[in-house]
């Protein structure tokens, strides 16, 4: 009884709460990159 | 460089904590814990769902007030991130009720009290991202979104009140009866999920700092954005 329901809302608020840490970090790391990039630029210049 | 990595490295214990409170709690509700009601299992993740999610706009809340008293742009910031997180939270939550009304009630939405409040909150902290995202100016935007994150706020009483004020079939939280398993189970779902929107509220907050200084270092440079 509501083993289907339950499971489908588990699912749904483990999924929201992975995809929402997979994209914070991966633009975590993208940021990061970009801003070693500007700062090694900037003292380079 | 010291300080950042012990930051960092702060960061992951308490994502290495949370991810521990959560395999415990989630043992504890679905596998330890039997419920008598069946339909109790939904409100592992619903209940702490929806009340992160009044806990995201309350930050939110503060950070505006403190917005307008301090004019310190971190705390805009926190309100907007803080306001973001609250929105996912708010979808769960909403989706979470939806599926667990269809279970109990026989429909998915019936404009029932505390759904149709819930929705209005939802829409309201929508309309605070919006309005941001709207405004040019970044002090006018700032401004402008701390004054009516306040007005959006005033919603979120009245979906704690809907269920005294109006005829719901939502329980009240003084109705419900739980055995203590079950009350420690759901505590403990608690203590993971607030310590899961700890991590990310952290996490969201960098990325919009980082972003922040990108943007500088790209208009000083004359340079594409990320």
């Amino acid at each position: 009884m509501y083993m289907y329901e339950v499971f489908l809302v588990s699912i749904i608020y483990w999924t929201t709460l992975l995809v929402l840490f997979i994209w914070l970090n991966r633009r975590l790391s993208v940021l990061k990159e970009r801003l070693a990039d500007l700062e090694g630029g900037k003292r380079g210049r | 460089m010291i300080k950042k990595m012990v930051k960092e490295m702060k960061r992951d214990i308490l994502l290495g904590i949370a991810v521990a409170v959560s395999v415990v709690a989630s043992y504890m509700a679905y596998v330890a814990v039997q419920p008598v009601r069946k339909d109790l299992y939904f409100s592992y993740t619903h209940v702490p769902a929806a009340l992160i999610c009044f806990l995201a706009f309350f930050i939110s809340l503060i950070a505006s007030i403190m917005y307008l008293w301090k004019r310190k742009k971190g705390y805009d910031r926190t309100a907007e991130v803080s306001a973001i997180l609250g929105l996912v939270y708010g979808a769960v939550a909403l989706i979470s009720g939806s599926i667990w009304a269809n279970a109990t009630w026989g429909t998915y939405w019936n404009w029932d009290p505390k759904q149709t409040t819930m929705l209005i909150l939802w829409i309201a902290y929508m309309g605070y991202l919006s309005l941001k995202l709207s405004i040019g100016g970044v002090e006018k935007r700032a401004l402008v979104g701390a004054v009516y994150n306040i007005l959006a706020f005033s919603t979120l009483p009245l979906t704690f009140l809907s269920v005294t004020l109006w005829q719901s079939l939502h329980p009240r939280a003084s109705e419900i009866s739980m055995a203590l398993p079950i009350k420690l189970t759901l505590s403990l779902n608690l203590i993971a999920a607030s310590l899961f929107f700890v991590y990310l509220l952290i996490a969201a907050f960098t990325v919009w700092s980082l972003e922040d200084r990108v943007n500088a270092l790209i208009y000083e440079k004359g340079e594409g954005g990320v």
